[in-house]
């Protein structure tokens, strides 16, 4: 039998960094299911450049692929073009993932390979760890199993996602002449993804990851058919490279703890509620995780109330942000066609050809207050993928004042 | 006989079925889906799924 203090499940962003958390000198495993850490990607890799900023220290990162200065919102035959100067970049998910890990390796933690876990069960004084090849124990577990959050289930925690809480998407990584390198896409027509968007992140090199997201309540047709009319109509010469399906579930789970056991990432459910992002709060959720984790160990106190520790770090962080993009998701799924076309009419004729940061466009939306709660939602929005809390605190004030 | 039907060569092992499956029968495995005991019938799982690779066993 293999005895652990830690074992981490998932070699995902939220699993890799949360075991990277943990202070040095205790036994750490994290267990990965596929072969390769970063593989294969499922994921349109968009990340800001706060998320950089506050996980990454180290200069000459070899994840990043491509950065951008423009970000275009198309809505039906409208669009507006915002610049948005040294915000938002792409990563190579792939070396992203792999980055993580080597920095685990680093502190001496063991990354298993190739190895399903397909039960997990709370004894005594540890958590029994099965999988396909053998059997393990940790004092505690860091379930970090992405969107299936099967194993959080096996331990007692309420981990089903509402088809209303899911996006049911496509992706394709697609070449084509008609890219601009420097400028992200996103599109709202609910004729193609309803309750979600289609998103055109360049790679570089006239490459994109192109794909879209629905509401999988509202899907009336399925992405991959939608995906392939939508490039018949705009990316008719595209030549696809690969192509993907994927799953984002957000709405936080309502309890990210039990015995012996925390939950981070997807798994918990933490990917942004309008945006889909879900990097940032697997990094963020993670990190609490290992912290927490490793305030447990040196106490030696496994109690259900040190683990609920976490839970109070990622609320106050975090839960605030989350709730209102709940709110306005929600809002947003309530509203009729109409309804989004003047909402999407009055924000983009408003938006378009600003730089969005400078204090000039400040006084822009403050001259505007007549029609600020319609910009304020886009803003809202476009805040929320920055991830600038100043911002959104701006935006607050204006929208409730 | 299963409820559930997986075409293998749809689906693409995303999750999304896994995640909303109420009674958690569903479990992924590195390169196929396996269905347990306890399914209730819901069709989540069909409705959910980006490729269409779920159907009724009929
Ligand atoms: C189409 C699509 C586009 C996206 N685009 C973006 C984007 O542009 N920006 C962004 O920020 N986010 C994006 N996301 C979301 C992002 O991919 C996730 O939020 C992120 O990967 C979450 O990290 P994680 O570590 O929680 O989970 P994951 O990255 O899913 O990692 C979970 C890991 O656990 C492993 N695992 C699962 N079950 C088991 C088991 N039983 N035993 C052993 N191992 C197991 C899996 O193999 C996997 O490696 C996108 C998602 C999709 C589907
Ligand atoms: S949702 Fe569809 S593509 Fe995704 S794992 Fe389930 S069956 Fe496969
Ligand atoms: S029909 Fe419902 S219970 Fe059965 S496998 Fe699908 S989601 Fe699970």
């Amino acid at each position: 039998m293999n005895k652990y203090d830690v074992i981490v499940i998932g070699g995902g962003p939220a699993g890799l960094y949360a075991a990277g958390a943990i202070t040095e000198g205790y036994k750490i495993l994290v267990i990965e299911k596929d072969e390769k850490i970063g593989e294969p990607v499922l994921c349109a890799e968009g990340i800001s450049n706060n998320t950089l900023k506050n996980f990454f220290k180290e200069d000459n990162l070899p994840f990043i692929r491509n950065r951008f200065s423009r970000m275009t919102v198309k809505y039906k035959d409208k669009k507006a073009t915002i610049e948005i100067p040294d915000m938002e970049l792409l990563v190579d998910r792939s070396l992203f993932d792999k980055y993580l890990a080597d920095a685990a390796k680093k502190k001496n933690i063991e990354i298993l390979l190739n190895t399903l876990v397909y039960d997990a069960e709370l004894k005594d004084n540890c958590v029994l760890v099965k999988t396909d090849k053998q059997d393990y124990e940790a004092k505690m577990v860091i379930v970090a199993d992405g969107v299936e959050s099967y194993i959080g289930h096996k331990l007692g925690l309420e981990t089903t996602c509402q088809l209303n809480d899911m996006y049911s998407c496509y992706q394709y990584h697609i070449q084509d002449d008609s890219i601009n390198d420097d400028e992200i896409v996103f599109d709202f027509s609910p004729e193609f993804a309803p309750g979600g968007y289609v998103w055109a992140f360049p790679r570089g090199d006239k490459q994109a990851n192109f794909g879209m997201g629905i509401n999988a309540e509202m899907m009336k047709n399925r992405p991959v058919e939608i995906l392939k009319s939508y490039k018949e109509k705009y990316y008719p010469n595209a030549k696809i490279l690969r192509e993907m399906s994927g799953c984002v579930s957000v709405n936080p789970i309502s309890r990210i703890y039990g015995e012996r056991t925390l939950i981070v990432g997807d798994a918990a459910r933490y990917a942004d509620p309008i945006t889909g992002g879900g990097i940032d709060n697997a990094l963020r959720t993670g990190g609490f995780a290992g912290q927490v984790a490793s305030i447990i160990l040196q106490e030696d106190n496994f109690s259900l109330k040190k683990m609920s520790m976490y839970h109070e770090l990622v609320e106050k962080d975090n839960w605030y942000s989350i709730k209102r993009q709940l709110q306005l998701k929600k809002m947003m799924s309530e509203m009729s066609e109409e309804e989004l076309d003047k909402f999407f009419a009055s924000s983009l004729g408003l938006f378009d050809g600003k730089k969005v940061f400078s204090s000039d466009f400040y006084s822009t939306i403050y001259s505007l207050k007549s029609t600020i709660k319609t910009t304020g939602l886009l803003y809202n929005f476009l805040g929320s993928l920055m991830k600038d809390k100043y911002l959104l605190k701006i935006i607050m004030r204006l929208l409730w004042q | 006989m299963d409820y559930i039907k997986v075409d293998k060569e749809k689906c693409g092992l995303c999750g999304g079925c896994v995640a909303v499956c109420p009674k958690k029968v569903i479990l992924m495995h590195k390169e196929h889906l396996e269905f347990t005991d306890g399914c209730i019938k819901c069709d989540r799982c069909i409705k959910v799924c980006p490729v269409g690779a779920l159907n009724k066993n009929e």
